[in-house]
């Protein structure tokens, strides 16, 4: 090669590298995210696409919303849609034969009441409205006297006993009303991640008020989601999810009031008819919302001792809840895919499911 | 014939160090957010910068919120809303956090900075 072919060479290969830097640093640059958020079943919405046509992005986002403006009339337990239908006929003393569509929803409850041995349990309506969570925009300043929560308790019959799955029929049962609420905003989540896919959304994530289910990937890494601290402001703990995971936590500090110096929040003990005790968060991994939604009340209601049986019964391995000591537990599967973010170190304490 | 030389090479490994150097300088996280995006429903009503401390009123659906900005920090004060979650969500600052009155439509989201986490689990 002559000296002038050798200078040429050399140039066109600082060209080449100079451009494959240019690249490198042009892949800073993240492809386009779209958020959209919406407020439905008493809590703001959000649904995170990325790389995606935006305006695509944005009209599957609308699809959303409308579908769980939809869910939310027809679940509502009190009002005029299939589900307060259904009450009302309870309340007369019906017995009542559901419609496909709310007699899947109910036999899908009802398996996961059944697997959490009663602690969660979706027949506990009349006792949710007594205690005045059944409103997302009041809350109440006292709780009911001994008594109307004891009578109201009485008329509780747990949803696997009156429920009739082969002929999709609710059996007469008056006094109960039956409320979806610690499962609903699961299942709804779940059909949201569904219609997005059918659009061809690869990458996503739908957030119902920080209870989520995360597709795909953002870009070259995983979703990177926070958990709140229970007790204290900021994030306690960092959960990266890839593919097709969700993330619910449940706590007593999302609705609650105080009376007398005591906390009073919405989770009840459908065995006593008062809030549960002991726990003060739980935060479940699963792959399906509606089961890390309902799962998240019955570990709540187990209490810090019992929750590892429930959650076998439930199927479940990745779980952390919080004391209200603030003792942390969080079992060996848990524990590989949290990164907790106190600066002191937490009072950490592993257990293993059954 | 060697077609890299010493002075290639060095181009080369100053070249690399230049963009990690710019990468580091341009896309390394800084959580806290300067900016707010305050909107009613899906329409934004304001853009605020968290430099500088005041109250801000919004109108929402039932009535006036009243925002505080205060050492990079923005939270909700006053709002007409029964249940004050809003209130009780207390002062945000980092990029992507949300602090909303749902009954009075009212939704705050502090920008600007880098966003730690793609969701938080509430």
């Amino acid at each position: 090669m002559t000296g002038y072919g050798l200078v040429t060479a050399r140039l066109q290969l600082r060209w080449a590298l100079f451009a494959v830097l240019l690249m490198v640093a042009a892949c800073g640059r993240d492809p386009v995210e779209t958020r959209y958020r919406f407020t439905a079943m008493g809590t703001l919405v959000e649904v995170t696409i990325f790389d995606h046509p935006p305006l695509e992005a944005e009209a599957a986002a609308q699809d959303v919303e409308a579908l769980f403006l939809d869910l939310q009339h027809r679940w509502d337990p009190w009002n005029e849609g299939p589900l307060g239908r259904l009450n009302q006929a309870l309340a007369a003393g019906e017995s009542v034969q559901l419609d496909p569509g709310l007699a899947a929803i109910i036999d899908r409850s009802n398996d996961i009441a059944r697997a959490s041995g009663g602690a969660f349990d979706p027949a506990v309506g009349s006792l949710v409205k007594l205690w005045g969570f059944d409103d997302a925009a009041n809350i109440p300043d006292r709780p009911p006297s001994s008594m109307t929560i004891r009578t109201a308790l009485e008329a509780v019959r747990p949803l696997p006993g009156i429920w009739d799955p082969s002929t999709a029929t609710v059996a007469t049962a008056p006094g109960v009303a039956i409320d979806l609420g610690g499962f609903a905003k699961g299942e709804a989540v779940d059909q949201a991640i569904s219609l997005l896919r059918q659009r061809g959304v690869g990458n996503a994530i739908v957030n119902a008020g920080g209870d989520l289910r995360a597709i795909g990937r953002r870009g070259d890494r995983p979703w990177r989601i926070g958990v709140r601290e229970p007790r204290l402001e900021g994030v306690l703990a960092a959960i990266e999810v890839s593919g097709d995971q969700s993330v619910f936590t449940s706590g007593d500090y999302e609705r609650f009031f105080e009376f007398e110096g005591r906390r009073y929040h919405h989770i009840l003990d459908p065995r006593t008819g008062y809030p549960s005790q002991g726990l003060v968060s739980v935060t479940v991994l699963a792959d399906n919302a509606a089961t890390a939604d309902a799962a998240c009340t019955a570990l709540m209601v187990s209490g810090p001792e019992k929750w590892p049986g429930v959650a076998a019964g439930l199927g479940l391995d990745k779980v952390m809840v919080v004391e209200d000591s603030g003792v942390i537990q969080v079992t060996p599967a848990m524990h590989e895919r949290v990164r907790l973010l106190r600066e002191d170190k937490p009072n950490l304490e592993i257990r293993e499911i059954p | 014939m060697r077609i890299l030389r010493a002075g290639d090479v060095l181009i080369l490994l100053a070249g690399t160090a230049l963009v990690g150097a710019s990468y580091a300088a341009f896309w390394s996280p800084r959580a806290a957010g300067d900016r707010a995006i305050v909107s009613v429903g899906h329409d934004t009503v304001a853009h605020v910068s968290l430099l500088e401390d005041r109250k801000i009123p919004v109108d929402g659906l039932l009535g006036r919120s009243l925002l505080q900005i205060e050492d990079g920090r923005i939270r909700f004060t006053e709002s007409p809303c029964p249940g004050r979650y809003c209130i009780h969500t207390g002062w945000i600052s980092r990029t992507g956090q949300v602090a909303a009155c749902l009954p009075n439509g009212v939704v705050v989201e502090v920008e600007g900075g880098a966003r730690e986490f793609d969701a938080i689990n509430l």
